[in-house]
Formats: C-alpha cells, sequence, structure tokens
C-alpha cells in the first residue's frame, strides 16, 4: 500500500536541489585535486552507497524510512540519491587536503560521520525521510562510520593500483 | 535455495571478474561497476514497486536475492563482458559475446521464476533481451566517455 506523505513541491524537494546546487558549486570553486575519472569514481560511490542503503533499510523486509512525499519511488528521489555524491567526494577531497593519515583516521571519519547524521537530521526535519518502526536518525550514525571507513579503504587501494599501473 | 544459489553465482563472476586479464584500469572498472550497479537497482525497483510489471515475491528471507542479482551480478557481468570486449578483434566474436551476455541475463530471470523468487506480470524475456542491449550501448559508451577524459586529460 502506498503512504502519501504530501504531495506539494515543499520543503523536501527545496532543501534537496538548494543543498545539491550548493555543494556542486563548492566542488567547482574548490582548487582541483584528482584526476577527472578518481573524481568521478569519488562522486559516483556516494550515489552508488546512497541508492544501496535506500533500497535495502528503506526498502522490502526492513523498510525502516520512506524517502520524499510517498513510499513509492519518484524522480525527486533519484535527485536525492545524487545529493549524497558531493558529499562523498568532498569527504575524499578534505582527507586528501588534510593528509589524513594514522589515529587521524578515526577522528576524520567520527567527524564525517556526525556531519552525515546532521545533515540526515535536518533532512528529516524537512521532510525528506520519514521514519517508520521506531527507526531513529542516529541508527545511521554505524552506517556512515563503516560505510565512510570502506571508502577511506578504497581510496587506499586505488592509490595501490595507481602506483601498480598508472590511469 | 534461491539465495544460495545467486550467492555462489556472485562469487563465481566474483573470482572471474578478480582474476581475469582486465583491459580497462581499476578507476575505470570501478565507476562502470557503480553506474551500472545503481541504474540495474534503480530499473528494478522501478519494475517491481512503481509499474509492477515484475512481480516479487513478498518473503523476507529473500530480500537479499536482488540485491545479489541486481547490484552485484549483473553489473559485474558487464564489468567482465567490457574487459573481454576491448581484447576481442573480430565483429562475429563481438556479436557472440553480447549474445552470451543477453543470454545469461535471460537465464538469471529464468533460474529467478523457476526459483519464484518473481514472475513476470507484464514483462517479458524480450524486453530483458533489450534491456541488456541498452545496458551494453551504455557502457560502451561510458568506456568511450573514459578514453575521451583520458585523451582530454593528456593533452592538459
Amino acid at each position: 500500500m502506498t503512504i502519501v506523505y504530501d504531495q506539494a513541491f515543499n520543503s523536501n524537494e527545496w532543501f534537496i536541489i538548494i543543498s545539491l546546487m550548493i555543494s556542486i558549486a563548492i566542488i567547482v570553486k574548490l582548487p582541483r585535486m584528482f584526476h577527472p575519472l578518481e573524481s568521478i569514481l569519488y562522486f559516483s560511490i556516494g550515489i552508488y552507497i546512497g541508492t544501496f542503503f535506500d533500497h535495502t533499510l528503506g526498502a522490502g523486509a526492513w523498510d525502516f524510512y520512506d524517502v520524499n512525499d510517498t513510499s513509492n519511488f519518484q524522480l525527486i528521489d533519484a535527485v536525492s540519491y545524487i545529493m549524497y555524491g558531493p558529499y562523498s567526494y568532498l569527504f575524499m577531497y578534505f582527507y586528501v587536503y588534510f593528509g589524513i593519515k594514522g589515529w587521524k583516521n578515526l577522528f576524520y571519519v567520527l567527524v564525517w560521520s556526525t556531519i552525515g547524521v546532521g545533515t540526515e537530521w535536518i533532512s528529516h526535519l524537512l521532510n525528506v525521510f520519514h521514519y517508520e518502526k521506531g527507526y531513529e536518525f542516529y541508527w545511521s550514525f554505524p552506517i556512515y562510520y563503516f560505510v565512510q571507513t570502506l571508502q577511506v579503504l578504497f581510496y587506499h587501494t586505488i592509490q595501490y593500483k595507481k602506483k601498480a599501473s598508472p590511469m | 535455495m534461491s539465495v544460495a544459489i545467486m550467492t555462489t553465482i556472485f562469487f563465481i563472476v566474483g573470482y572471474l571478474l578478480t582474476f581475469m586479464k582486465k583491459q580497462l584500469p581499476y578507476v575505470e572498472n570501478a565507476i562502470l561497476f557503480l553506474w551500472l550497479s545503481t541504474l540495474s537497482f534503480h530499473l528494478f525497483t522501478i519494475l517491481t514497486m512503481q509499474l509492477e510489471w515484475i512481480v516479487i515475491k513478498d518473503d523476507p528471507y529473500l530480500f537479499l536475492y536482488p540485491i545479489l542479482k541486481n547490484k552485484l551480478i549483473t553489473p559485474v557481468l558487464f564489468v567482465i563482458f567490457i574487459n573481454v570486449y576491448l581484447t576481442v578483434k573480430s565483429i562475429f566474436s563481438k556479436v557472440i559475446l553480447i549474445m552470451l551476455v543477453i543470454v545469461s541475463l535471460i537465464l538469471f530471470d529464468y533460474i529467478s521464476i523457476q526459483l519464484d523468487v518473481f514472475y513476470f506480470k507484464q514483462w517479458n524475456y524480450l524486453y530483458t533481451s533489450i534491456l541488456g542491449l541498452l545496458f551494453i550501448i551504455g557502457s560502451l559508451g561510458s568506456v568511450k566517455l573514459f578514453s575521451f577524459i583520458n585523451s582530454k586529460e593528456v593533452r592538459r
């Protein structure tokens, strides 16, 4: 059964569009750090992870939350997944910019997981996420932490592979 | 049973991808996988939840099945395809390879139906083939895009 939360173009749609525009503007303004293909990869991995968790935690057997105006898939849902792209890009950008190594990894991921949960809380307030079955926004914290740790490992794998066979 | 079969297939294609000689660099393979996986999962969600052209069995134990099939196996299959496609020279071999991929996709759908995971309501194997062909075109287009970006980088 389809649940309809609202049908107007309001806070959730504006939040997605404005945050996407601001984050892309930040990416464009920042000095170049990576090879373009590497930038595309870091951007794409965010979209992939967002889609993966929204289609597993937010659908099927668990169905802990709905995204945007209805429990069905809408165009704005697809746009909201793109919103994860700039976050994952900026996560990697500042990881390299600050030269994060050793114990700093723990704190860096901690800070970004907090940013992630904070953004999710704002999204929830603006009706992007509608939690069900007692799910709370802070449950996402370990997921962000896990995913961002994977992303750091992925980054190091890329660096290792690049040394083995440059792009 | 069905999840066990898909997990086994996933390990097989995973092994194939890991140990095969790849034509594309790691970053390009990774981008291709991410794009195809995201697209495949969105399409499956639209087809099952939105349009209901494919009806998936309401069993919580099966929730891993579409993740394995659409988010992992299908994109890995296309990444393998692209890396093999770039090594073959003759048109005949390329056509055989494309047909092999499409037959594999049809086979995955056939297995899913036989295992009672989902059934087709307004979908059929022809649509699966067309979708597979579109994915192949998309994958080849992506490779062209990668080489364009790389050549632009070299010129910088």
